[in-house]
């Protein structure tokens, strides 16, 4: 097929780029299977996108369904919704009383489970392949058959307010993430947190959950990928058996709200009861689909892959100032962020480790990169596309996130390659240059205060 | 049952709620109804062609090749680990894993990272109360790299000053960042309370602060010497490899490393302790209580005695997430948390039998009360059959998921091997048969036998003053500060 040549032209394109001196050279690259990637796709009438990857291997099947709703389509008062969501397409339908789903999957010999991220909910169950029509049918009754009543919704209710407070408000880590992102976006809605904030999480109602579900669980707004022992033909007629009957439903709202550029450096200081201060630093990238994210994430293996990347070779090990350093892209389908963060050696001050996390930044805006460092993170992502095809769920999550951070299309999951080897030293220097810069960044730090009074989570919002 | 009654009471709720929006849409259905069929293989599981073969030196190799992917992984258990901690160094054996790829005869730290990072690989070393584990997978093509690697930082770690020096400031902010976690302070505590500071199992991991600033290089290497040994320790060679190949590579890097059969452990089975203890650890900051409840058991492989039977009845009782009784209660009907497990500490020796939850500080003895009410719930009245079915299927149905990858498949053996659970491949073959034959009797003798509230011990970490006098009618309460709590 087409796309399979394409591939292996890929790999191929990737060999012959070597280099002289002392690096290492470039090994040869990695055959794969052209069956691996074989990618088979189908539209129901109503707009359900099926992406199918066989893999007979092993008698089992991911099936994963990606609603294309997050925390962006969110607005103000009605935060944390989408993960709210997550939560209640567990607690029944029509036919199926609350957990019912997860029983039934289980008792089929079948794992399940959710979760949310700012642009998509995902739904997946891992199965025993004679069980796929389970799933099939399971699934489908959720998207469209879902009871929302006070019985179920109450207790679910406070789970999450649970969740909330464990993950963020009683979790130092978690509190100084959440003013981390919120501070980065001014307009844009990745600015509150995906779990929400307490106050309207404790507001939200059955009317507004009920219209929430129709707009945005709606056929064409999802894409199911499957990934394993199942045959592409008969889960298509699985699908369009369970799905067929259901109605298309009005294209959600779009997201207007653009982030408008940053134009100097934003600082935070959270006062808390800690022990060491901590400092984490956003700064704003492109979409997921810009040409620049190659190099970027080229950047980011150097910056912070591994105990040789310059992060933790410059701030951990050699002027030990820190005990971690790091980086991470949170790439997505509007743009998103590049986060670094450092830790304090007691001992030594929170101006020191954030000269050297800033220094090493800088360096490599001013002076690039190495043959040696370009070649490393290369082998890094390729070893890791290698890494992430070892299971059908890594499969079936490579190809949906995929999907939903790039207007549709999963190619780029197997295409990311041949653009790591087109980026050269200069992009990368140019990126880090470019976006990593002091003007484009927010920065939080944890400052300990043991005089800082607990957080306030019951919302009351009187005074005492 | 209380609490089935309550399921359908909820359901019946549901069923009266003619104002649901969903059931407005109309009668008619879209989505057809779908009769399942619950199927229990219980077939022997197969596996593919393995090869097993003895190096001089002592250690056992087995070799399982897979040609899906170009990848290859290598694992090493080396057994005894924690069990050989001195009791005055806490944190000591993982320590001194932790330094193990830091600096060889011939490479230094950067120089191993650089290599490892550069072929995209990865190499971990790890310990804990019943191992050390040294693992890499990487790329077929740089599999040779990476055997050279890892053979270097198992024979020749030199565990250089400076760089012992750096682990330890590393260390330390990491146990002074603990004190704003407070999961890990529960954890911590729980580990002391419940083994005991006689005992290593009773040693936390990482270390105190006290500890850390104790050790030597000479203590690290007395303990690799005693702890890195070739006698006895497995290793699982798997992945895009033949064995013949494998073996001549595993021989030609390994097969000169030397060392001594482990010396006998020191320590016998960690003591049972009375019930009814409560420590509580005051956080004055903290806006949930972090909840750890349990006793001293049995050993992973619970003597060979009602292991199945024992396994299955912790499923349903606390293990089995959003299906167990234990969550089903507490988060499902009562909402007081996220989650809530019970589960056996893995230990060769005895372990812990303990369960963990979290909730809000004005929630503490509503949820040590109801979590306490499920275990007697489920001592008197036992499981039912159709649970039990489902908990088997469940088990039997996702245990092929953990045959996906040849590093999975190599985990097993070395996990069968490691708690003494029978000859692997008999242990795999027979685990569908052995978990379909249990019986419900089994289950619920296994449930009145090892579930055992009158030896409850509790650690609570949050607000003292707000939780004593919600905990005080559960039994002796001691209290302690956040200064006390790695030595109390």
């Amino acid at each position: 097929m087409a796309r399979n040549s394409f591939i292996v032209a890929v790999l191929l394109l990737m060999a012959v780029v070597c280099w002289a001196g002392d690096t290492p050279e470039a090994p040869e690259p990695i055959q794969l299977n052209p069956e691996l990637l074989d990618v088979k796709e189908h539209t129901l009438d109503n707009g359900l996108r099926v992406l199918m990857l066989e893999d007979h291997s092993t008698p089992i099947v991911s099936y994963k369904v990606f609603y294309h709703v997050g925390s962006r389509d969110e607005h103000a008062g009605m935060t944390g919704m989408a993960h709210m969501f997550e939560h209640m397409m567990f607690r029944g339908s029509k036919k199926y009383g609350p957990e019912e789903h997860n029983n039934m999957v289980k008792r089929h010999g079948g794992y399940c489970n959710a979760n949310t991220s700012w642009d998509r909910t995902q739904f997946f169950e891992n199965i025993p392949s004679d069980q796929l029509e389970l799933v099939v049918h399971l699934e489908a009754e959720r998207s469209v058959n879902l009871e929302l009543t006070p019985e179920t919704f109450e207790p679910e209710h406070t789970v999450v307010e649970e969740e909330r407070l464990v993950r963020v408000d009683n979790d130092l880590f978690g509190s100084a993430f959440e003013q981390l992102i919120s501070n980065s976006y001014m307009a844009h809605p990745y600015s509150w947190p995906i779990i929400g904030w307490m106050s309207d999480l404790k507001a939200y109602d059955l009317e507004r959950m009920g219209k929430f579900y129709r707009t945005f669980y709606a056929p064409n707004n999802a894409t199911i990928v499957l990934a394993g022992d199942f045959d592409s033909d008969k889960a298509i007629k699985l699908i369009e058996k369970y799905y067929g009957n259901l109605e298309a439903q009005p294209q959600p709202p779009q997201v207007i709200t653009q982030e408008p550029p940053q134009q100097g450096e934003r600082r935070i200081y959270l006062h808390r009861p800690a022990q060491l201060p901590i400092l984490l630093a956003s700064y704003h990238i492109p979409a997921s689909t810009h040409r620049d994210m190659a190099a970027l994430e080229i950047a980011q293996k150097i910056l912070a892959d591994g105990q040789s990347s310059r992060l933790y070779k410059t701030c951990v090990y050699e002027q030990q100032v820190a005990p971690f350093a790091g980086g991470q892209m949170i790439a997505l389908k509007d743009p998103g962020l590049f986060i670094t963060y450092i830790g304090v050696i007691p001992g030594r001050d929170i101006e020191e480790a954030e000269a050297s996390l800033f220094g090493v930044i800088d360096s490599l805006a001013a002076n690039g990169p190495t043959e040696f460092e370009m070649q490393k993170a290369r082998n890094q992502l390729e070893a890791d596309f290698v890494f992430s095809l070892m299971t059908v769920s890594g499969k079936a999550s490579q190809i949906g996130e995929t999907v939903v951070t790039n207007n549709g299309d999963w190619r780029a999951f197997t295409e990311r390659l041949k653009d790591y080897a087109e980026v050269t030293p200069e992009d990368v220097q140019r990126v880090v240059a470019t976006y990593l810069s002091p003007l484009n960044r927010t920065v939080v730090i944890v400052v300990p205060d043991n005089e800082a009074k607990p957080v306030d989570v019951s919302m009351t919002g009187g005074e005492e | 049952m209380k609490r089935m009654t309550m399921l359908a009471l909820l359901s019946l709720g549901i069923l009266l709620s003619g104002f649901g929006w969903a059931m407005a849409e109309g009668d008619v259905d879209l989505v057809p109804a779908y009769d399942a069929k619950q199927h229990i293989d219980m077939s022997p599981m197969p596996l593919p062609d393995i090869t097993k073969k003895s190096l001089k030196n002592g250690m056992t190799v087995y070799y399982i090749p897979s040609h899906e992917l170009p990848v290859a992984s290598v694992q090493i258990n080396m057994p005894g680990a924690g069990l050989y901690c001195p009791l005055d160094k806490a944190g000591l054996v993982d320590f001194m894993s932790g330094l193990l790829d830091q600096g060889t005869e011939t490479r230094s730290a950067q120089d191993i990272a650089a290599t490892m990072d550069f072929i995209g690989g990865s190499l971990s070393v790890s310990s804990g109360y019943n191992a050390c584990n040294v693992g890499m997978d990487v790329l077929t093509r740089d599999l040779e790299t990476g055997l050279e690697i890892m053979a270097d930082v198992i024979m020749n770690p030199t565990f250089p000053e400076a760089e012992i020096e750096r682990a330890r400031q590393q260390w330390m902010s990491g146990l002074m960042m603990e004190k704003d976690e407070p999961s890990a302070i529960a954890d911590k505590v729980w580990t002391r309370f419940v083994y005991g500071a006689d005992h290593p199992y009773g040693l936390p991991q990482n270390g105190t602060m006290e500890s850390v600033q104790s050790f030597t290089r000479q203590d690290l290497v007395d303990l690799q010497n005693v702890l890195l040994t070739p006698k006895g320790a497995v290793m699982v060679v798997s992945g895009d490899i033949e064995p013949k190949k494998a073996h001549k590579l595993i021989n030609k890097y390994f097969g000169d490393w030397k060392g001594n059969d482990l010396p006998a452990v020191a320590h016998p089975d960690p003591t049972e302790k009375p019930g009814g203890k409560i420590l509580v650890v005051d956080k004055p900051d903290a806006v949930q209580t972090q909840i750890r409840m349990g006793y001293i058991l049995a050993p992973k492989n619970m003597n060979h005695e009602n292991y199945y039977a024992f396994n299955l009845m912790n499923y349903l009782f606390g293990g089995g997430g959003f299906s167990s009784h234990l969550m089903l209660r507490v988060r499902n009907e009562l909402g007081l948390t996220y989650g809530a497990y019970s589960g056996l500490d893995y230990r060769r020796q005895k372990g812990a039998y303990t369960m963990d939850t979290y909730t809000g500080t004005e929630n503490t003895g509503l949820m040590v009360e109801e979590m306490l009410g499920v275990m007697n719930n489920v001592r008197a009245e036992g499981f039912n059959n159709d649970e039990l079915t489902d908990a088997k299927a469940y088990i039997i149905g996702t245990y092929v998921m953990g045959f996906e990858t040849p590093a999975q498949v190599g985990g097993k053996f070395i996990t069968t091997i490691l708690y003494e659970l029978g000859v692997p491949e008999d242990y795999i073959a027979n685990f569908r048969k052995n978990y379909g034959s249990v019986t419900l009797d089994e289950v619920n003798a296994a449930a009145v036998k090892y579930l055992q509230p009158e030896n409850i011990r509790i650690v609570l970490v949050g607000v003292a003053d707000d939780i004593i006098p919600q905990v005080e009618k559960f039994g002796e309460v001691q209290r302690i500060s956040m200064d006390e709590y790695e030595t109390f």
